[in-house]
């Protein structure tokens, strides 16, 4: 395994070899359309990550009006 | 764990993705992205700045609710002669007569320095911590006060159960701790990664997490009656201020562990007790704090005073407080030896036997604060005149 990608060759896609991206051929249409579908499901889980943590944030925030005691 | 593995298991059959690390470089990516722009996107939301009972239109407390992991909300710079003055419930003057910050009282005997109204921002808490007030110092050299005042209470300086009073503050020390390296001491005693966590994140979005402590007394508000228990009602404490700090403050734990040679009830003595434990303690941690506040002012070259509290006379006239005073004076020495310079001045003597004896309330808080306030403006004045400030220094 490497932490580097391997450079892509012409009409190839990204997947996974059990850490870093490796290409392999394919068509062009179906490469973008599967790289617009990684970056979907990778957005989603980036909004949903800073959703968390905003919540927690809320949730953690020593909101308490007077907190001796409280812990 | 087993969440997400359920998820990107999920992820995987559905859609085909799988992780890879620049996945999740760019899911940290987009979240840090997502938490900036929403940051730009919600309207900020201010804390409230607390106890205004004291305040006049020169002076004010610039701290936020207990439990606000902001700390201090400073005022803008201006264009007035600008002081920072931070301590505890010792700077106040509650009696028959006099109603108010004995800094309100210094500031109206100093006049104007250099032609310029004094307007003084409090960075006051009860009892603070001496962590605190080096958060406090960090609040206010970073709004760029004329004049820094530090007023070291004698019941808590060196006492090493103070720190153990709250955390919430403790976050905020992460600021200007990376360097110089003797800053690190206080970082790693009180620091948690979630304390630096959180400061990074605030950063990233003051608005959403920066003002979390809003949201989340709305969120309290709105969710608190929210249970599947049976709720049991209460009858709720009507102690506000101080006697609601002293009814449930954890510290009382750690001192109720302290065999005090004078068991007793009386708060005057109590408060003396805690002065025998702080004596016997001699906590290198309240030094350190204290040696990094030196440091920092230094650093930031502010004309800077620092002073102890006195006690009560009545008490203090007992051979065996007079003797901790004595002690408290010579750790303190000991403990700033070469901090001083001609602008950071420290009298381990303190405010005790320079001020005219007066009333207390008990054995740290005067009724009428109008002697401190004479010697302290004295000795602030005699520091700005030695600075090149032309300060009027006349009584009102």
């Amino acid at each position: 395994m490497s932490d580097t990608p391997t450079p892509e060759a012409p009409d190839t896609d990204l997947v996974d070899d059990g850490g870093s991206e490796t290409a392999v051929p394919t068509g062009g249409s179906g490469r973008a359309t599967r790289l617009a579908s990684r970056l979907a499901v990778e957005l989603a889980i980036g909004l949903g990550i800073a959703a968390v943590l905003v919540v927690v944030a809320w949730a953690s925030s020593n909101a308490i009006r007077f907190v001796y005691g409280g812990y | 764990m087993i969440l997400a593995d359920r998820l990107l298991a999920f992820l995987h059959d559905r859609v085909g993705f799988d992780v890879t690390r620049w996945s999740i470089v760019r899911i940290a990516a987009f979240a840090v992205a997502a938490l900036v722009v929403a940051g730009i996107v919600v309207e900020p939301r201010p804390g409230q700045r607390d106890d205004q009972a004291l305040a006049t239109r020169q002076v004010r407390n610039v701290s936020l609710a207990f439990g606000d992991p902001r700390g201090f909300d400073p005022t803008p710079k201006g264009k007035n002669f600008k002081v920072a003055w931070i301590g505890g419930s010792e700077t106040q003057a509650v009696g028959p007569k006099t109603r108010a910050f004995i800094p309100g009282l210094v500031s109206e005997r100093m006049g104007r320095v250099d032609g310029k109204v004094v307007s003084t921002d409090l960075y006051y808490l009860d009892a603070i911590r001496l962590v605190d007030e080096v958060s406090a110092l960090s609040s206010a050299l970073a709004s760029k006060p004329d004049l820094v005042v530090i007023s070291l209470n004698p019941v808590w300086v060196l006492n090493d159960l103070a720190p153990q009073q709250w955390d919430y503050l403790d976050g905020a020390l992460a600021r200007g701790s990376l360097w110089p390296p003797s800053r690190w001491v206080l970082a790693a005693s009180f620091l948690s990664p979630g304390d630096v966590g959180w400061r990074v994140l605030s950063a990233a979005s003051p608005p959403l997490v920066g003002d979390r402590f809003e949201w989340g007394l709305d969120l309290t508000e709105q969710t608190s009656t929210l249970s599947f228990l049976d709720v049991v009602q209460t009858p709720k404490s009507r102690a506000t201020g101080l006697a609601a700090l002293a009814e449930r403050r954890p510290v009382d734990f750690w001192a109720s562990r302290f065999a005090s040679s004078r068991p007793t009830k009386d708060l005057a003595s109590i408060q003396l007790n805690t002065i025998e434990r702080e004596v016997v303690s001699r906590s290198s941690l309240n030094t350190a704090a204290l040696q990094q506040m030196f440091e920092m002012v230094r650093t930031a070259g502010v004309p800077t005073y620092f002073y102890v509290h006195g006690i009560n006379p009545t008490v203090y006239a007992q051979p065996d407080a007079r003797g901790y005073v004595d002690q408290l004076r010579a750790q303190l020495a000991a403990a700033t030896a070469g901090q001083t310079t001609s602008r950071v001045r420290f009298d381990p003597q303190g405010l005790q036997d320079r001020v005219p004896p007066t009333k207390y309330r008990d054995i740290v808080h005067v009724y009428d604060g109008r002697n401190e306030a004479a010697v302290l403006s004295t000795d602030l004045c005699a520091l700005l005149r030695s600075t090149g400030r032309q300060a009027d220094c006349e009584a009102p």
